[in-house]
């Protein structure tokens, strides 16, 4: 599957610890829960990160 | 549509796919504090000249009387999803807004026909899960060759098989090479 949308990466539900109804997840499509890592990084734009750190001498 | 390799060779090639680079883009300290500033770019490819990059492995890797082949740094340029470039939106996450280019009309197909020098237009084969994406050869960096080869240990996504390579390669060095003339007054 190829998706040329571009929701951040973190938007996908790879995985819940909350215990759901048995009757809601009968019919969740197993397939749209987990997406391959590639796939999930095609979606993505270049971003920018910043790093700061507190120089410490000896 | 292109065809790819999706088994990596031991070194870095000319036409290597590689996800997650990161471009430093400056570094500064202030007061103690040290800053650096990282672009990540999803996906890159690798233009470095292949024959540049197989002697650099081989002077690296067996015994020669100098390092007289070893590469400094490796010459990549960023792919983008094309549908991102369309709506001139690919930059966005960096606060860079670039001017779209309506796909439906003549500067759409040219982009896609590989006929705009700026741009080359890439499909690939279903094995390789990226969408339909564009190389910019304006927006080319350099990583070190030390960096670029360790990450491709693990984050190696397909080598552009050696025609399409060329391809690349051949307008690539159209584009650097090109001759800026003063615009008719």
């Amino acid at each position: 599957m190829k998706v040329n949308d571009n929701p951040p990466i973190d938007d996908y539900d790879v995985g819940s610890s909350t215990t759901a109804d048995p009757e809601d997840t009968e019919e969740e499509p197993v397939d749209e829960l987990v997406l391959p890592e590639q796939e999930r990084y095609s979606k993505g734009k270049p971003r920018r990160i910043i790093i700061r750190a507190r120089i410490i001498h000896d | 549509m292109i065809r790819a390799q999706t088994t990596p060779d031991a070194r870095v090639r000319q036409g290597d796919i590689i996800r997650e680079v990161e471009y430093i883009e400056s570094v500064s300290e202030d007061d103690g504090v040290l800053e650096m500033s990282r672009i990540s770019f999803p996906f890159v490819v690798v233009l470095t000249q292949d024959c540049d990059l197989a002697q650099d492995y081989a002077f690296r890797t067996e015994a020669r009387l100098t390092q007289d082949k070893w590469l400094i740094s490796v010459l990549v340029a960023p792919l983008y999803n094309v549908e991102h470039v369309f709506s001139g939106e690919h930059l966005s996450d960096i606060g860079i807004k670039s001017q779209s280019i309506n796909k439906q009309k003549t500067e759409g197909r040219l982009l896609v026909e590989n006929q705009n020098p700026r741009y080359h237009y890439l499909e690939f084969p279903n094995k390789i899960a990226i969408v339909a994406s564009v190389i910019d050869f304006k927006h080319y960096f350099s990583v070190p060759l030390p960096y670029l080869s360790d990450l491709k240990k693990k984050n190696f996504v397909c080598t552009v098989s050696e025609l399409y390579r060329e391809d690349i390669s051949q307008r690539f060095a159209a584009f650097l090479s090109r001759i800026g003339l003063p615009a008719a007054a």
